[in-house]
């Protein structure tokens, strides 16, 4: 995976690049917005890490005019702009995601997970989490080699909790995903499901996983390291 | 200094002046009859005496200095009657101090200067405040940057220090956050803050989503219930969640692993978080708010900023931040969300008027008021006294014309009485004999009026007729008429310049109209003066035939007034564009699967609706009926609905 960073602090576009390293990511980086024209002119990256005060420009306009030139890249804006209205401004503008400085090294990589598991970007086709895999093509869920035997709906949730692993999915995105309009919904159908999932996970020695929000979602943490 | 009341200083100032003056005329009196000591010895000299004393100073003085006090009492307490007003209206403004002004314009020309300097006082008040808060969030801001270099260098160093360290560094972030967040609530204020209706449970999930991942990895449970379906309050999205989010990290920090946190939205507008720590009491909570309000011992308990900031955003939001030590439990409660009341159309003669050009100017509701007033009864004035002098004077000079005129002014003499009239009773609440309000009588007094003026303008048209068949009846017009004739074309011009102004000013549609109509008005004094030349001129028939002309513009104002009010008095719907807004309005909304039968009649200047709107079959009544409670508001406040009927059908 290779990402840009256009960040014009030298010293903490070399931090962020170190620590993305240990994650298994090549990073460039850019200091100002004409060379991070260059770079996108000349390189493929998988997605764009983007400080929106720039010396020769907003971020924010730049992503802007990138998006326009149909350049689809995922991009993570990492800012120090963290007033209210100023996330939903980024989201607008086309980033995919928004973190505001300081984040951790951990927290930039979970979120960049993310984004690149998004369906449509060039991801690989199976996901993995620790032990667990997911492989989106066949619909096979794994636990170190091992086959989960996963119905239609428990891939389904699997591969949704997967995406969006390490935050809360609430349980009406869930519904909306796993059921379609004309499928009648009991109250409890969702549970029985959560339920299934669950146990097969411990079955297969993945205890403390698959996490209950009562009154709101469902949540699939990060694989211990 | 003693401060004493003005009025009683001119009293007394006043009975001096009768005393002194009394004295004077005394003296005088005493000169001018030539009375000694000696003529008030003898007991008829003396009544005499006391008669004229009585006669000439005593009641002269009583007849000068009684009104005068009695003015001087009245005079003064309505002169400072607007020093009381904004003494209650500083009082009001109470925890909305930002940007409140007094307005300057009510004061008397005296006590301006004082106004003036009062506002200039605040602005400089609120400037030094913008200007420290301005700086805060500059500092948390750029410290930004070197925290996220140091958490990064820490990153790379191994070590027990690190975790420390890094505890330490993520309190400071915080303290910055928060520092900006305060800042910028309190940089908004309550008077830029948007105006939305919020649904609390959402905001409540969001916040507990967001949170709940920190909440499991340290163990606690995080968990959300709403208590009632319908947990609706005005505010901004971002600050009530920044609120909300604030007291749930606080609750997670004061619970033990293994505990639980929940999160609740209502019953009614609130939002309550229950922790599993010691309760706080009101005193410590007070204590907590003010003291961080002062920034003072920020960090050392904890708590940082947080309460503070939700204390802000709460009293932005017309709200409270309470807490309830026996049940451990922080709430914020929200002011109950209602439909704004609206008061629009002729019957407030603050028109909506989203269709004229923004002015610079911008007059609260009462101000415009107040200028429509003015300029609706100069019109008054003016109309009345043109068109009594076109009828005194068409009589006298024998125009038939002029006095049709004459009375086609006195008809909308009439329809500006109307619109005064009808504006005080259409506005007049809900009784038990009109259960849907007053706004009906609008169209009634419409319709009365139609009727009236279609029967004058018939009777001027048979009497015009009436003369043209028989011109020997007709007339030499005196030239006095033409002079008239042309004072009112002048005069009709005059008013509509500045009416037109008027409306301008506070941008009105309906003063608009009606200047324009002051100006349509001109075309029948246009019409009669050349019909009164005409007749000078030789030709005597043109002045009925103007007569004639005048009539019919008559009529067809009946005929519109009466029409249009008749049409809504038989329930007319409102026009295929506005029914369609609304069904999209109704339609966009969460939840809704579909609509129809919407159906709209006309109340009035505003419209009364039923609809059936289709939701999920298995809904509860309690969920649907939220549902329907926000769908109704949401379309009160976009549109001139003043009533809604709706029936749920399950789709």
């Amino acid at each position: 995976m290779r990402l840009l960073i256009i960040e014009d602090n030298e010293r903490l576009a070399g931090l962020i690049a170190e620590g993305l390293a240990r994650h298994g990511y090549a990073c460039d980086s850019a200091r100002r917005l004409s060379e991070a024209d260059d770079h996108v002119a000349t390189a493929d990256y998988d997605a764009i890490i983007l400080d929106l005060g720039l010396p020769d420009g907003d971020g924010l306009k730049w992503l802007a005019r990138a998006r326009r030139n149909a350049r689809m890249m995922p991009a993570l804006i990492l800012t120090a702009r963290g007033a209210l209205g100023d996330r939903i401004a980024g989201l607008d503008a086309g980033a995919d995601d928004y973190l505001v400085k300081p984040a951790e090294i951990d927290e930039i990589a979970a979120r960049l997970r993310a984004l690149l598991r998004r369906p449509g970007n060039r991801a690989p086709t199976v996901m993995t989490s620790g032990a667990l895999a997911f492989d989106t093509a066949s619909r096979m869920g794994t636990v170190g080699g091992k086959s989960l035997d996963l119905s239609r709906r428990e891939a389904d949730l699997l591969e949704l909790l997967m995406r969006r692993e390490g935050s809360v999915v609430q349980r009406g995105s869930i519904e909306e995903a796993l059921y379609s309009f004309n499928d009648p919904v009991s109250p409890n159908a969702l549970e029985a499901v959560i339920s299934r999932l669950r146990r097969k996970l411990e079955e297969n020695g993945l205890n403390e996983r698959l996490h209950t929000v009562r009154g709101v979602g469902y949540m699939l943490s990060g694989a211990q390291p | 200094m003693r401060t004493r009341s003005v009025y009683k200083r001119l009293l007394l100032g006043l009975a001096a002046i009768g005393l002194v003056s009394s004295l004077l005329l005394l003296g005088a009196v005493f000169i001018d009859y030539n009375l000694g000591y000696s003529d008030l010895t003898g007991k008829d000299a003396a009544r005499k005496a006391w008669h004229e004393v009585f006669e000439h100073v005593v009641l002269p003085a009583l007849l000068f200095v009684v009104p005068i006090g009695l003015a001087v009492i009245v005079v003064v307490q309505r002169a400072l009657q607007p020093l009381v007003n904004a003494a209650r209206e500083i009082e009001a403004a109470r925890d909305q101090e930002r940007g409140f002004r007094l307005d300057v314009g009510r004061f008397p020309a005296e006590a301006r200067p004082f106004a003036v300097a009062l506002n200039d006082l605040l602005a400089r008040v609120e400037l030094f405040a913008a200007q420290q808060e301005a700086f805060a969030a500059d500092v948390a801001h750029e410290l930004r940057t070197p925290l996220a270099l140091a958490r990064l260098e820490l990153d790379a160093i191994g070590g027990e220090a690190k975790m420390r360290l890094t505890g330490d560094l993520q309190s400071m972030q915080r303290l910055i956050d928060q520092l900006l967040l305060l800042a910028q609530v309190k940089a908004a204020g309550s008077a830029e803050m948007p105006h939305e209706p919020q649904d609390l449970a959402v905001i409540a999930r969001e916040c507990v989503a967001a949170l709940a991942p920190a909440a499991i990895a340290d163990g606690v449970e995080l968990e959300f219930e709403g208590v009632d379906g319908a947990a609706i309050a005005e505010g901004w999205h971002e600050a009530i969640q920044a609120g909300l989010r604030n007291l749930i990290e606080n609750a997670l920090r004061v619970t033990p692993a293994d505990g639980t946190v929940q999160v609740f939205a209502g019953p009614g507008p609130t939002l309550s978080v229950r922790d599993g720590g010691p309760g706080l009491s009101s005193d410590q909570l007070d204590s907590l708010v003010r003291r961080h309000a002062r920034a003072e011992n920020a960090s050392r308990s904890g708590a940082g900023l947080g309460l503070a900031i939700v204390d802000q955003i709460m009293r932005a939001h017309g709200g409270h931040l309470r807490t309830e030590p026996g049940r451990r439990e922080l709430r914020l409660e929200f002011p109950s969300y209602r439909t704004p009341s609206r008061q629009k159309g002729i019957s407030s003669m603050t028109e909506r008027s989203d269709h004229l050009d923004p002015g610079e100017e911008d007059f609260d509701a009462e101000a415009k008021a107040a200028i429509a007033s003015r300029s609706t009864w100069v019109s008054v004035v003016v109309n009345s006294g043109l068109s009594l002098l076109q009828i005194a004077i068409g009589l006298v000079s024998k125009s038939q014309g002029l006095v049709a005129d004459g009375i086609h002014s006195l008809s909308d003499l009439i329809a500006d009485f109307l619109v005064l009239f009808v504006s005080h009773h259409s506005r007049q609440e809900a009784d038990d004999q009109h259960q849907y309000g007053h706004h009906r009588f609008e169209n009634a007094a419409s319709l009365a009026l139609g009727v009236l003026l279609g029967a004058v303008g018939m009777g001027m048209l048979w009497s015009a007729v009436g003369k043209i068949e028989h011109p020997e009846t007709i007339a030499r017009v005196e030239v006095i008429a033409l002079y008239v004739a042309g004072g009112a074309l002048v005069a009709k011009e005059l008013l509509f310049r500045y009416m037109l102004a008027a409306a301008k000013r506070v941008k009105s549609s309906l003063l608009v109209a009606n200047a324009w109509h002051a100006r349509s008005d001109a075309a029948s004094s246009l019409v009669v003066g050349f019909g009164i030349a005409g007749n000078l001129l030789g030709y005597p028939f043109l002045d009925p035939i103007a007569a004639l002309i005048v009539g019919i513009m008559i009529l067809k104002m009946g005929w519109k007034f009466g029409w249009e009010a008749l049409h809504d008095l038989m329930d007319q719907s409102a026009d295929a564009e506005e029914v369609a807004a609304i069904e999209q309005t109704i339609r966009t909304h969460a939840g809704v699967l579909g609509v129809h039968r919407l159906r709209t009649r006309k109340m009035g200047d505003m419209l009364t609706i039923d609809v059936h709107i289709d939701l999920t079959g298995d809904l509860s009544v309690r969920d649907s009926h939220a549902i329907v409670v926000e769908v109704e508001a949401r379309v009160m406040a976009r549109h001139r609905v003043l009533g809604m009927m709706t029936h749920v059908d399950p789709a």
